[in-house]
């Protein structure tokens, strides 16, 4: 299983924050992710139709479309940062 | 120390805290950044429509407290600190509000005070918080500034 979290303008977005996947064998990396998020949810195609995507980050660290992802992983997609 | 927290902070305890563990430091620079009644307005101007009425920052918990951590030690392996404390409030709040605080202590302050600048600059372009601001005429989440993300490359040397 993978969970994966979206959080401010994206969580509402998807009016979300949390999808859990089973049967990920195919998914191994986050690009496989966002193409299988794409085809079955259409709020998350446009997200990922979208100039500006989401940031990713694959078990809480800042990651990338080409960053491998396995069974039990932890995947996160957010708009950039604005703490502070 | 990392904290990530709904609370308020009183800035005589995290300083008073941080002299102790300092030891011998000779410098603690201390940062507070507070809500601003104007956010993102770079003018004073304003016909009140603009005005926050009140701030919510949500966060990514786990991974809030990784990064923090990872800019400390950053800032650590750049610098001969003492001690570092990064302390963010999460939640609902106000003009005039405290929203973060940062302070270094060094045994000189010219890495106190870059250390906590670069703790800062790293924070707002790494640390997954968001802001959404609410004023009279809607709620919307404030966008990330192009100068925040220049405000990293200065850094990159």
């Amino acid at each position: 299983m993978i969970t994966v979290l979206y959080f401010a303008s994206i969580r509402e977005h998807m009016g979300r924050g949390e999808d859990r996947l089973e049967a990920v064998e195919d998914l191994t990396t986050v690009a496989a992710l966002i193409s299988h998020l794409s085809e079955t949810d259409s709020s998350f195609n446009e997200l990922s139709q979208n100039p500006n995507p989401p940031l990713i980050s694959v078990n809480q660290v800042l990651a990338e479309a080409s960053s491998p992802i396995t069974d039990g992983d932890e995947v996160g997609f957010f708009p950039p940062m604005t703490g502070g | 120390m990392i904290s990530v927290q709904n609370e308020d902070f009183n800035v005589e305890a995290e300083y008073t805290a941080l002299r102790h563990q300092a030891g011998d430091a000779g410098a603690i620079v201390l940062f507070t950044g507070l809500v601003r009644e104007l956010h993102g307005a770079e003018s004073e101007e304003s016909d009140g429509s603009n005005k926050t009425q009140r701030l919510f920052l949500e966060h990514y918990p786990g991974m809030t407290e990784k990064q923090l951590e990872a800019i400390s030690r950053q800032a650590s392996r750049r610098w001969p600190l003492l001690g570092v404390r990064i302390l963010h409030r999460i939640g609902e709040l106000y003009p005039g509000d405290q929203i973060v605080l940062v302070a270094t202590a060094s045994r000189h302050r010219q890495a106190a005070f870059e250390s906590a600048d670069f703790i800062m600059d790293f924070l707002k372009s790494r640390a997954p918080f968001w802001k959404k601001q609410t004023t009279p005429s809607e709620s919307q989440w404030i966008e990330s500034r192009e100068s925040d993300a220049d405000a990293l490359k200065r850094w990159q040397e």
